[in-house]
């Protein structure tokens, strides 16, 4: 448990919104038959699921959420996703809502990685170094 | 040297000063510089005279071939690309939010590996902007920035988050807010309290999409 007592239940909201993100991306990639992220995605939500035991497996989890960050590197695929329609017109409102969901998984992700290492008692390796 | 890398740049260019040069032909050869695995001085040198050239030509759209640099600067970038990427996180146009968010993750790695005031104030910036993906990007890199360096977050900063977790119209970045307060230990109950009880709100509406 956290020393602050209040600010646990603000790990356990952004642990919802990580899982809640990877649900709702994976649902919307399969909805545009962008079948290899909506897998992924997938797969990243079953791996962390699994490990939340009891007992939880942080580091199994940890792992899980490096992955879901990696979708966010510098030359990944990810953020260069269109959705189109079947004559490959872009879909505004679906590209928004990809957009928002990219931005709330990725910050998810991260404050869930901290929530994990420190109630976990692990520690945090700095993305720079 | 690559001369494979070169001379994909000299294409770009000479696609880019065809009266009809095509963007998707563009975006072919931009694609075929982000997977060189090996670049060096001489490529960068050469990359970021195209990253110039590019912003002068309004003939064609250059996204593409813009966000392949972005995105090799995100890996590489150094306190000499510094002006370019401060240009560009500022520049106003189509693909802003795309932009921004390379631009401020390549200026995170420079503030992280420098401490640069510039890059730092960049990042700083970035939390009052106008749209939420940008604050709450900027939440992220520049709590990543500061713990690189091993200094503490400015009270500038402190209290922009605390006014963003009090008061920003989107609840996904008051969160975010909260939760870099919380990383360090200067979140307090009311605003936790506050965004908790929001997430609560919030949940019939997720269950929607």
């Amino acid at each position: 448990m956290s020393a602050e007592p209040h600010v646990d239940g603000l790990g356990e909201l952004n642990e919802r919104r990580f899982l809640a993100t990877l649900h709702a991306l994976a649902a919307l990639l399969h909805t545009h038959k962008i079948e290899t992220w909506a897998a992924r995605f997938d797969g990243d939500l079953k791996d962390y699921v699994d490990a939340q035991g009891p007992p939880r497996q942080a580091g199994r989890q940890l792992a899980v959420i490096e992955h879901v960050l990696t979708a966010f590197g510098g030359l990944s695929d990810f953020k260069q996703l269109v959705l189109t329609d079947e004559v490959g017109e872009p879909l505004p409102d679906a590209n928004q809502r990809l957009a928002d969901l990219s931005a709330n998984l990725w910050a998810s992700a991260r404050s869930t990685q901290a929530f994990v290492m420190q109630h976990f008692d692990i520690i945090r390796r700095g993305e720079h170094q | 040297m690559s001369k494979i890398f070169l001379h994909t740049i000299a294409s770009i260019k000479a696609e880019i000063a065809q009266p009809q040069g095509s963007s998707d032909k563009l975006g072919l050869l931009a694609r075929g510089l982000r997977w060189h695995n090996h670049i060096e001085t001489e490529e960068m040198a050469a990359l970021m005279e195209l990253a110039v050239y590019i912003q002068g030509s309004h003939a064609v759209d250059c996204w593409e071939v813009q966000r392949v640099v972005l995105e090799i600067l995100t890996e590489r970038a150094e306190l000499l690309h510094l002006p370019y990427l401060l240009e560009t996180f500022y520049q106003k146009g189509k693909r802003g939010d795309d932009r921004r968010r390379l631009a401020l993750k390549a200026l995170s790695r420079v503030a992280a590996h420098t401490g640069d005031p510039q890059a730092l104030q960049a990042l700083e910036s970035g939390l009052a902007h106008v749209k939420k993906d940008t604050r709450g990007w900027s939440i992220g890199y520049l709590m990543d920035s500061y713990s690189c360096l091993e200094r503490p977050l400015p009270q500038t900063v402190v209290q922009r988050l605390h006014t963003i977790a009090a008061q920003d119209p989107s609840p996904d970045v008051r969160v975010e807010a909260v939760s870099a307060l919380a990383q360090l230990g200067l979140a307090d109950e009311q605003a936790v309290s506050a965004v908790l009880a929001a997430a609560q709100a919030m949940q019939p509406q997720e269950h929607q999409h």
